[in-house]
């Protein structure tokens, strides 16, 4: 079930905007542009706006190994950390979310 | 009808929403909003600044369906994702929610509450999360 209606979205419509929750001040900052999910079994020279799949595979395929969310209180921690791929996106546009800017073009 | 548990009108209302909006065609853009107001039992009313209107107003007069996530890092610690139609009043935007997903990672992203009867989701709340207020700070 884990992110099968965001595939589906993407596949039927592939641009998205990332907004970046960030604690740190002034990171108001949304990311928007043709967005793909790269998955385990795509052919190895499976390339997304420059990117290789199986590079990409390679490094976060399974990122809940390589820093495991330890700090995450057992509550909102997945009770399995079973990783299905990884969404790429390339931001084609970078915008500010800051309320009395919200729109203005920081790329 | 959608109804909001307690926890899900507190953390919406403490720290408002990250609000995604549409064209007819499905471009995206989103609007990130401090705070708001939940009236009834599925109305969430957000202050707009002049910019964010001008932001998504040409998106909501050709498209009212939008999603919202609990603002800041609190989609994490408040993992719901709320749909519904929306108008711009004046410098507010009226939200009347009619689905709640929950996004918590694992076996029940996606899954949808308020197709449950409300008793359910409450428990389903309970069940999952102590914190019913949102840390204050």
């Amino acid at each position: 079930m884990f992110a099968q209606k965001t595939k589906v979205n993407l596949q039927e419509n592939p641009i998205a905007i990332i907004t970046v929750a960030h604690p740190v001040k002034d990171r108001t900052w949304a990311f928007r542009g043709p967005t793909t999910c790269l998955i385990p079994g795509l052919p190895p020279d499976y390339e997304f706006h420059g990117l290789n799949a199986k590079e990409v595979i390679d490094e976060w395929g399974n990122w809940a190994e390589k820093e495991p969310p330890d700090e995450v209180p057992p509550d909102i921690r997945p009770p399995v950390c079973m990783q299905r791929g990884v969404i790429a996106m390339k931001a084609e546009e970078v915008y500010s979310y800051k309320p009395d800017e919200s729109g203005k073009k920081i790329l | 009808m959608s109804q909001l548990t307690p926890r899900m009108k507190n953390w919406i209302e403490y720290f408002g929403g990250h609000i995604g909006t549409a064209t007819k065609k499905g471009f995206p853009t989103t609007i990130v909003v401090e705070t708001a107001k939940v009236e009834g039992i599925n109305i969430i009313k957000f202050p707009l600044t002049d910019a964010q209107i001008n932001h998504i107003k040409d998106n909501i007069s050709e498209n009212p369906q939008v999603a919202i996530g609990p603002g800041g890092l609190n989609c994490v610690r408040a993992p719901y994702q709320l749909k519904g139609t929306a108008k711009i009043n004046g410098k507010e935007l009226t939200v009347e929610v009619n689905e709640i997903y929950c996004t918590k990672p694992g076996p029940e992203a996606g899954k949808r509450l308020d197709v449950m009867p409300y008793g359910e989701v409450e428990e389903f709340d309970q069940s999952h999360w102590k914190d019913l207020t949102p840390p204050k700070g």
